[in-house]
């Protein structure tokens, strides 16, 4: 255990913690902590970097915030919202998290999301691996026929992209079109035995959004909308978001 | 019920609920001669308290202490008691309210009905008698001693009502029986509706509603219970077989926010706990383990501290700091997996349990709501009814008063308070405030037996699995049967069943039986029961025998069942053979003082001396100092922010200006004599001492406590070092210096929960967070830290605690091996170091104020002397020790005596005014009658043989005996306690004990000597 002394003489200062409570709704509760240990209980990412979600957020309550906005704990967090699931007081630690990564300077940033996310800029397909709007329309058209040939019970179904007025807008997660398109087809194949109206759309079809985990909130923002857009440009009525 | 009602309706209680809280205020006020109708929506009566298995600290089982209550409930004559009855409109005012109510058919008349239980066995689909089996079922009679009898039948689901009518051989089924709704005038109403449980079911994580071995801790006191489920075996549900390993969460449906958690404190759970981890270390030793997960361990109550200790040390209960993230069954595995991190470490441990239990909190119940608004009285944004701090039973509406669960969360002993302090209240609304008489239950003419046999009647008790779990009930009446004297010899199943003992009533009257042996349980605790059950046959309640076969032989010698049996056999021979020789005996009876005594002028002392005047008492209240006032003229604020100055400037006024009170300032009580009912008390008086001495029926100890001063951390050394006590003042008189402070540093249990102090003061977290909140008002610049063992704001303060954490303040945990180091620093600051436990490091704080949360202790000096004086026991610590800690936790063992305030514990204004109130109830019922009954076990001195030795002078411990003109020892019956000290010591043999004289004692050892009978 570390034996560092912190010491606080200076009176209450505006800190990276109240700032992230002003832009919460309740504040995110920040403030209500019991220490009860449910979060860190649960929390995939307990121990990594000597650090847990409860001790994250404690140090942000002191004030800690040079330790808090370095930590590259943060980036470890997969924000499956386990902690707050449980949390008595309902505290928004994944939020605070964000808030976190959100002060690194871009650069600084995992290599592998910050890559992903500027791939998915590249283009309108909003794809991690960068695929554009025409290959994903050959892919998807070049497997739907091979399917429907080798399977004739198949013979009916259908991947439409850009159909005006289908009920469902979905995406669809960019590694299967491009490594694994085999993969593309079980759920095609329950969408065709239910009878679903559905669509994909040409545009805004990557249904991960790396720069959301980036914390870069621009990007984030503009993949949401051409996304959004598409499935409104075609009446949607029902965005089937698949990751 | 057959109860016939007095017709005053303004002198008359309108009782909700038949809880503890319920049945205390309905005994309380019955017995002080009120008329009171208890309405409840069950069944029947008992409230929560009858489905639990054993009741903290004392871990005994509950129904024995309770039943007794219960009992009462069905006898006393100025009760009413309407079950499936609920309110359903009212009118009216204090004084004169006007209650709707509305009884749902029962379809059984409860006048005719036998409980034979051939209804049951026949139509068991249609006749509702569910005893406990199912412990999940919501609803069933719980326990054998229901009162009433709670059969009940179900129209809709039966399908041939001629057959269920005549099976029935009482002719008790009511085909046509229909809703009734009735009007009830009252002069008041108490509301203690109780409380339900939180339904775990809706937190998928825990796995309630998907793993049979997950359970909540009502339905583990169920599975734990001799009249549950599994008569009392302790197995998991799943798969019936013993668990090795069980877990407890903790504040589960407390101290939340999210998923229909409430954000109080429930108050018991921790206790609950505790109880059930150590009930089950103790059955099972070392082949189970019990562990508790949980948030902060609040065993704040008194002695519970110690409670704790013992659950750690001697029954080696494991406690674990951390709240569980999940509870997850693994596919094909046998156990439940709980992953959690160790304090201290930063890794999770995973580890497997084989039931899990979920200690849930208490809601209020929508039934209560709706309750709560045809009344019209306001509740809280939890549901509770509103009271304030100075007036803790009182809901916003005149005349309507509240106890137990339904004012805020908490335990029994709190409960009970709640109930007698509801009952004071409710009884100042009434008209006939004066005195009442109390009237003797209705008996028979005593029959004369002189010259007659003994006829003696055996009736030996299964009490459940207690006994008939143990012996074989049946075999050991066949035995007593075989016994010379006996006519009659029975199992009675729970003798102190109202059936059963109406079936005594009635066999001693067929049988002309003249002499009665009890084979069951304690007679400290039954005798009573059972001498009055006689009485109604018209025999002399003193000749009745009773043989505990339960605590004696069925408790201590469940393992050997054939040489338990034996021992059965020899008890009720030597009770049958005791009883034989059983004479008629009166008790002696004395004129009632109806006088009080009330000892200590703090706001507990001025609350039961107003009540008792306001009840037509004359009441002496004796303060030690110079002024009234107490430890409360210290303080300011309450938590919830009321003027306490105000508040005791006003209740010394009202105490000067009251005619039955007799204030006597400097008083120094300096002597005691006499007995319940005729006592005098002397003291000394005034700077002069003069000696002054009072006659009083009862004595109430109101003698407050002292504010804790322990030398720890600079205190007294520092001018930045006070206490929480010096802090509320400080608030008000100095807000401009509160305004300087950048840093403060509470810290907690300074002198509390120490070796020297083993025990919690119980107010101190509360108080920290009032005064934190208050600092933080006038400066929300400043860092305010609180330094806490575990924060114990239970019920509803823990909303402040929530509060004060929004609102900054900064808690941090230390533990009892690392307290915080505390130095002087610069510029009159004082550094404080400590560890912050979730971080791992150390903190260093340059605090201009560091405030010591101190508590209270008893007046150790004070309380000696008055314990002297009045032969009075305390508490390890030197508080006053009650007569029962969960049930009687106002009356003292001395009859006559009460406590109330901080001379009981450590407890704040609010819970002393309850206290106080309680105390004057309590007090009430004895001064209601006319006569006092001293008994009929006295000292008699056969002048003949007396030599006028004086060896029963000098053994005599309360100086009665004195030799008289005629030259022998005489004995006054009225002062005699019955000890019989002078009886064993009289080597002349001129003096008996009556009850126990020599020949029935003899009679008792040669019954236990001789050789079975041919």
């Amino acid at each position: 255990m570390s034996t560092a002394l912190i010491q606080l003489k200076s009176p209450k200062k505006s800190t990276f913690l109240n700032k992230v409570k002003e832009i919460l709704p309740e504040g995110g509760n920040l403030n209500l902590c019991l220490t009860c240990g449910a979060c860190v209980s649960g929390c995939p990412a307990t121990g990594l970097e000597n650090m847990d979600p409860r001790k994250f957020l404690r140090m942000a309550a002191l004030g800690m915030d040079e330790e808090i906005t370095s930590t590259p704990w943060v980036w470890m967090c997969t924000m499956c919202q386990r902690c707050i699931f449980v949390c008595p007081m309902q505290i928004d630690i994944p939020q605070l998290v964000y808030n976190a990564r959100t002060t690194w300077p871009r650069e600084t940033r995992p290599k592998g999301i910050l890559g992903s996310c500027d791939m998915a800029l590249r283009n309108d397909s909003c794809s991690a691996m960068g695929t554009s709007p025409e290959d994903f329309e050959f892919v998807v058209g070049d497997v739907l026929e091979e399917y429907r040939e080798a399977q004739p019970e198949f013979a009916e179904m259908e991947a439409p992209i850009d159909k005006q007025g289908a009920h469902f807008f979905l995406n669809q997660n960019s590694r299967e079109p491009v490594t694994e398109p085999d993969e593309l087809l079980p759920l095609w194949k329950i969408l065709h035995v239910v009878g679903a109206d559905w669509t994909y759309g040409s545009k805004g079809w990557g249904g991960e959004n790396y720069c959301l985990f980036l914390a870069d909130n621009d990007a984030w923002e503009h993949i949401t909308r051409i996304s959004a857009k598409q499935a409104d440009d075609l009446g949607c009525k029902v965005f089937l978001n698949t990751e | 019920m057959s109860y016939q009602l007095d017709n005053k309706p303004d002198n008359r209680v309108l009782v909700v609920g038949g809880g503890m809280g319920g049945i205390r205020t309905m005994l309380d006020l019955a017995e002080s001669g009120h008329s009171v109708v208890l309405v409840d929506s069950a069944r029947s009566i008992g409230g929560l308290m009858t489905q639990l298995d054993r009741t903290f600290p004392t871990n005994n089982c509950d129904l024995c202490t309770l039943s007794p209550h219960l009992s009462q409930s069905g006898r006393q004559e100025r009760i009413e008691l309407l079950t499936m009855t609920q309110i359903t409109g009212m009118e009216g005012e204090r004084g004169a309210f006007s209650v709707t109510v509305k009884t749902a058919p029962r379809y059984i008349d409860m006048e005719k009905c036998t409980a034979c239980g051939e209804c049951f066995k026949h139509f068991p689909d249609c006749v509702r008698f569910t005893p406990g089996l199912d412990h999940r079922a919501p609803t069933c009679m719980r326990y054998p001693q229901a009162i009433p009898q709670a059969y009940s039948v179900d129209m809709a689901a039966c399908k041939d009502l001629q057959a269920l009518v005549d099976i029935c051989p009482a002719k008790a089924i009511v085909p046509d029986d229909t809703e009734k709704t009735r009007t009830i005038e009252c002069g008041s109403i108490v509301l203690a509706p109780g409380a339900e449980v939180f339904d775990p079911k809706g937190l998928d994580y825990l796995g309630y509603s998907s793993q049979p071995d997950i359970v909540t801790s009502l339905e583990y006191e169920r599975i734990l219970s001799a009249s549950g489920p599994t008569s009392g075996q302790l197995v998991r549900p799943s798969d019936k077989k013993q668990p090795q390993k069980i877990a407890w969460i903790q504040c589960i449906g407390s101290r939340g926010i999210q998923k229909g958690a409430q954000s109080y404190c429930s108050s018991a759970c921790c206790m609950f706990a505790l109880k059930e981890a150590m009930v089950t270390k103790e059955r099972f030793q070392d082949s189970i383990e019990a562990t508790i997960f949980y948030m902060d361990m609040r065993t704040f109550g008194k002695d519970y501290e110690l409670y704790l200790q013992q659950a750690k040390e001697r029954f080696g209960v494991r406690l674990v700091r951390c709240r569980p993230h999940s509870v997850v069954h693994k596919q094909g595995a046998q156990g439940l997996e709980i992953q959690y991190l160790p304090e201290g470490q930063a890794q999770q441990v995973c580890e497997e349990f084989d039931m899990v239990v979920l200690s849930t909190g208490f809601l209020v119940g929508q039934q209560t709501r709706e309750m709560a608004n045809i009344l019209g009285i306001d509740l809280d944004s939890h549901g509770f009814a509103k009271t304030g701090s100075f007036t803790p039973v009182a809901t916003s509406k005149p005349g309507i008063y509240v106890a137990g669960l339904f004012e805020s969360p908490k335990d029994i002993p709190e409960t009970m308070v709640q109930g007698s302090a509801a009952a004071c209240m409710a009884a100042g609304d009434l008209s006939a405030k004066g005195i009442l008489s109390g009237q003797e239950e209705e008996f028979p003419p005593e029959r004369d037996i002189s010259g007659e046999e003994p006829r003696v009647g055996v009736f030996l008790c299964d009490c459940g699995e207690n006994i008939g779990g143990v012996l074989d009930v049946q075999k050991l009446a066949d035995y007593a049967q075989s016994l010379p004297g006996v006519v009659v010899a029975q199992s009675v199943g729970h003798g102190c069943s109202s059936q059963s003992m109406e079936r005594i009533t009635s066999i001693v009257e067929s049988e002309k039986l003249n002499r009665v042996v009890i084979g069951g349980c304690s007679p400290r605790t039954h005798e009573k029961r059972f001498q009055d059950t006689i009485r109604k046959a018209g025999l002399n309640p003193y000749l009745l025998e009773m043989a505990n076969i339960r605590d004696q032989i069925t408790w201590v010698h469940a393992a050997e069942p054939e040489l338990a049996a034996k021992k059965a056999q020899s008890l009720i021979r030597m009770a049958v053979g005791a009883a034989k020789m059983a004479r008629p005996l009166a008790d002696s009876t004395l004129p009632m003082n109806k006088n009080a005594l009330v000892v200590g002028g703090g706001v507990a002392g001025m609350t039961t001396a107003l009540e008792l005047a306001r009840h037509g008492h004359k009441v002496y209240l004796a303060e030690r100092s110079a002024k009234l006032g107490g430890n409360a003229a210290k303080l300011r604020k309450t938590l919830e922010g009321e003027d306490v100055r105000a508040f005791v400037n006003g209740l010394v006024e009202k105490v000067k200006a009251s005619e039955n009170i007799s204030v006597i300032t400097g008083a120094i009580i300096v002597d005691h004599s006499g007995i319940p009912g005729m006592f005098k008390t002397g003291m000394q008086v005034g700077p002069q001492m003069f000696y002054r001495q009072v006659e009083h029926g009862v004595t109430v100890l109101a003698t407050g406590a002292l504010g804790n001063h322990p030398d720890q951390y600079l205190l007294g050394k520092s001018d930045s070092v006070i206490t929480q006590l010096e802090m509320d003042s400080l608030i008000e008189d100095k807000p401009e210096k509160v305004k300087s402070w950048s840093n403060v540093v509470m810290i907690q249990c300074v002198g509390s929960r120490s070796p020297e102090n083993p025990n919690c003061s119980r107010i101190c977290c509360q108080a920290a967070v009032k005064n934190a909140l208050r600092i933080v008002e006038i400066n929300p610049d400043a860092r305010v830290f609180v330094l806490y063992r575990d924060m114990r704001t239970f019920g509803l303060s823990e909303d402040y605690y929530q509060e004060a954490r929004q609102k900054g303040v900064f808690f941090v945990r230390y533990s009892q091996d690392a307290p915080p180091k505390v130095d002087q620093g610069q510029d009159g600051c004082v550094k404080v170091v400590f560890n912050e436990p979730v971080i791992g490091a150390d903190l260093e704080v340059e605090a201009d104020c560091l405030c010591l949360s101190t508590g209270l202790v008893a007046d150790d000096e004070n309380n000696e002397d008055l314990a002297l004086i009045f032969k009075l026991p305390r508490t390890k610590d030197g508080f006053f020790l009650e007569d029962h800690v969960k049930l009687r936790p106002v009356d003292l063992p001395v009859p006559g005596f009460f406590v109330a305030g901080t001379a009981h514990s450590p407890k704040n204004i609010r819970d002393s005014i309850a206290q106080a109130q309680a105390a004057a109830s309590r007090a009430r019922t004895m001064l209601a009658a006319n006569e006092i009954s001293t008994g009929a076990a006295v000292a008699k001195v056969d002048g003949q043989k007396c030599a006028a030795c004086l060896i029963c002078v000098r053994a005599c411990p309360f100086g009665v005996p004195f030799i008289n003109a005629e030259g022998y020892s005489q004995i006054d019956p009225a002062r005699c306690r019955g000890c019989g000290v002078c009886a064993a010591a009289c080597p002349a043999k001129a003096i008996q004990l009556m009850q126990f004289e020599d020949d029935r004692i003899l009679a008792k050892l040669e019954s236990l000597f001789e050789r079975m009978v041919a």
